[in-house]
C-alpha cells in the first residue's frame, strides 16, 4: 500500500475533481449564510439547504460584472452557476460562482410545488395506492392526441412486441389552459371501457408550460380514482408531472410505456418455460432429497442391523458346528485312548509272550499237563513253543518231595 | 419369513442340546455317532435358513437403490 504526503494527496483530489465535468459550470440553488464582503470586493458566503451547506466564494470582477455588489444578504435562496474548486494547500472544497440569480423558482414551479405539496397529503401519490400493470393485455386505451409522435410510437413498439394486441384511442388535446378537464375526461372514459385492460396517457416533449395541463388537479384525480392500471408518458425523460406521480408507473417517454405496457410473447413464453423447469428443478431436488434420507435411514435403522444380525447369528452357528465336531472327535479320541489301553493288557496275557521267555505248553492225548500225576511213562507228550510243536517221549518221572499239598 | 425364523429358534435350540449331550463322556459311540448326524443336520439347515434371509434382506436393500 502506498503512503502518500499530503501534497501528494491533496493534488490528487485536485486532480480528481477537476477532470469530472460534471462539477464544472452547475447550477447550485441554496439560502445565503455567513455573506462577507472583503476589502479587495470579493465575496465569500455559504450556501444551504435543510440538511448540508458548502462555501462559495465570487471574485470582485464577477460581482462587478453581474451588479451584485449590495444583492448578496443572507437568509436569501439564491441559484449560482458555479465549479467546484479545491485548494491544494488548505485542503479544502468550495464552489467558485460565475453568476448568481436571486430566488430559485419560477412562478410555474412554485405552483407545481404547492399542489405537489397538497395532493400528495391527500394520499394521490401513495406507492400503497398504486396498480400493477398486467403482464398479458388484450386491448389498450391510449390518452393523447392523435396527432402527435406519441399514438405512433406507441403503436409501433407494441405491435413488434406483440402483433396480436389492440387498441383504443381517446383523442384529446394535450395543450392549452382547457386540456386538463379533457384528459381527465379522456382518462374517465377509458377506465369505464371494459375491454381495456391498461391505459397509456401522455404527450410528446415541450416546456413546462406546455406540459402543464398533466399537473392538473382533475388529471391527477382521474388517474388516481381510475380502476385500471395507467402508464404516463409526458415529454422527456427530464420532464417530471404530477401525473407522473399520480400513474401506477411512468414511462420516461411514449415508447418506454409502450415497453412497459407490452411484454414480447416471446419474453412471457420464454418466463413460462423458465418457471416450469425451475418447478421440474425444485420438485427433483425435494425428491431426490428425500429419497437420499429414506435410503439412509433404511440402511442405518433396517439393513445394515438386519444384515448384522445374521451374520451375528451366523458366527454363533460356525462355532457351535466347531464345538460339535471338537466334542465328537474328543469323545472319540478317549475310546480310542480306552481301547489302546485293554488293547494292550490283552496283549499281556498271551501265551506267546510267555513261550518267548522259554516256557513251553505240554500237552499228552490233547490234554494240559500241568502235574507229574497227569503223565506216565512211555506217554507221548507234545511241546509247544513260541515258533512250533516239538514230539517228545516221557522217559521218567520225579516227584517234588517238598510238595506235600499236591498228594493230600 | 416370520414363521421361518420361529423355526430357526427351534432348530437352534436343539442343536445347543446336542451340544450339551456331546458333553457327556459316558455317551456310548452309537449315541455320539447320532447326536453328532443330527447337530450337523441341524447346522446345516440353520445356516440354510441363515443365508436365505440374509439374500431377501440384500434384495430388499437392493431394490430400495434402485427406485432412487
Amino acid at each position: 500500500m502506498n503512503v502518500l504526503t499530503i501534497s501528494q494527496l491533496n493534488s490528487l483530489i485536485k486532480r480528481t475533481l477537476e477532470r469530472e465535468y460534471l462539477l464544472k459550470n452547475l447550477y447550485v440553488t441554496g439560502t445565503i449564510i455567513n455573506a462577507k464582503r472583503h476589502s479587495s470586493g470579493h465575496v465569500y458566503f455559504s450556501l444551504k439547504d435543510e440538511e448540508s451547506s458548502i462555501d462559495v466564494t465570487m471574485w470582485s470582477n464577477t460581482v462587478l460584472a453581474k451588479g451584485l455588489v449590495n444583492e448578496i444578504q443572507n437568509g436569501l435562496l439564491v441559484t449560482i452557476k458555479a465549479s467546484v474548486n479545491f485548494y491544494n494547500k488548505m485542503g479544502r472544497l468550495n464552489l467558485v460562482a460565475s453568476d448568481m440569480q436571486i430566488g430559485n423558482k419560477s412562478p410555474l414551479q412554485l405552483e407545481f410545488d404547492a399542489l405537489q405539496k397538497e395532493l400528495s397529503a391527500l394520499g394521490y401519490f401513495d406507492e400503497t395506492h398504486k396498480q400493477m400493470i398486467p403482464v398479458l393485455s388484450s386491448c389498450i386505451g391510449i390518452v393523447t392526441s392523435p396527432s402527435g409522435a406519441v399514438l405512433h410510437d406507441i403503436l409501433h413498439v407494441s405491435k413488434q412486441r406483440n402483433p396480436l394486441m389492440k387498441f383504443k384511442l381517446f383523442s384529446v388535446s394535450v395543450q392549452g389552459p382547457d386540456a386538463g378537464p379533457i384528459i381527465a375526461k379522456g382518462i374517465a372514459e377509458a377506465d369505464r371501457d371494459s375491454d381495456i385492460d391498461v391505459i397509456i396517457v401522455g404527450r410528446g416533449g415541450g416546456s413546462m408550460e406546455d406540459l402543464w395541463c398533466f399537473n392538473d388537479r382533475a388529471v391527477v384525480e382521474a388517474i388516481y380514482t381510475a380502476n385500471t392500471p395507467i402508464i404516463s408518458a409526458v415529454g422527456h425523460e427530464t420532464d417530471y408531472t404530477l401525473a407522473d406521480y399520480a400513474a401506477d408507473m411512468r414511462g420516461a417517454t411514449p415508447s418506454h410505456a409502450a415497453e412497459i405496457a407490452v411484454i414480447p410473447l416471446t419474453t412471457l413464453q420464454e418466463d413460462l418455460k423458465k418457471k416450469e423447469e425451475y418447478i421440474h428443478y425444485v420438485m427433483n431436488q425435494v425428491l431426490q432429497q428425500k429419497r437420499s434420507e429414506l435410503s439412509t435411514i433404511f440402511n442405518r435403522k433396517l439393513g445394515i442391523p438386519a444384515l448384522q444380525m445374521i451374520h451375528k447369528q451366523k458366527s454363533a452357528l460356525e462355532n457351535i458346528k466347531n464345538t460339535l465336531q471338537h466334542k465328537s472327535s474328543t469323545l472319540i479320541q478317549h475310546k480310542k485312548h480306552v481301547l489302546s489301553l485293554i488293547a494292550k493288557e490283552l496283549d499281556m496275557q498271551n501265551p506267546l509272550h510267555i513261550m518267548m521267555k522259554g516256557y513251553s505248553k505240554v500237552e499228552s492225548h490233547n490234554h494240559p499237563i500241568s502235574s507229574v500225576l497227569d503223565v506216565q511213562v512211555g506217554d507221548e507228550l507234545t511241546i509247544t513253543v513260541s515258533d512250533g510243536n516239538i514230539s517228545a517221549q516221557a522217559t521218567g518221572i520225579y516227584h517234588k518231595p517238598n510238595d506235600i499239598n499236591s498228594h493230600s | 419369513m416370520a414363521a421361518s425364523l420361529k423355526n430357526y429358534e427351534k432348530k437352534y435350540k436343539a442343536l445347543e442340546d446336542v451340544v450339551r449331550q456331546l458333553n457327556d463322556d459316558d455317551l456310548t459311540i452309537s449315541e455320539m455317532l447320532t447326536q453328532y448326524k443330527k447337530g450337523l443336520t441341524l447346522v446345516k439347515e440353520c445356516a440354510d435358513m441363515l443365508n436365505s434371509v440374509e439374500t431377501e434382506i440384500q434384495q430388499i436393500i437392493e431394490e430400495v437403490r434402485i427406485s432412487e
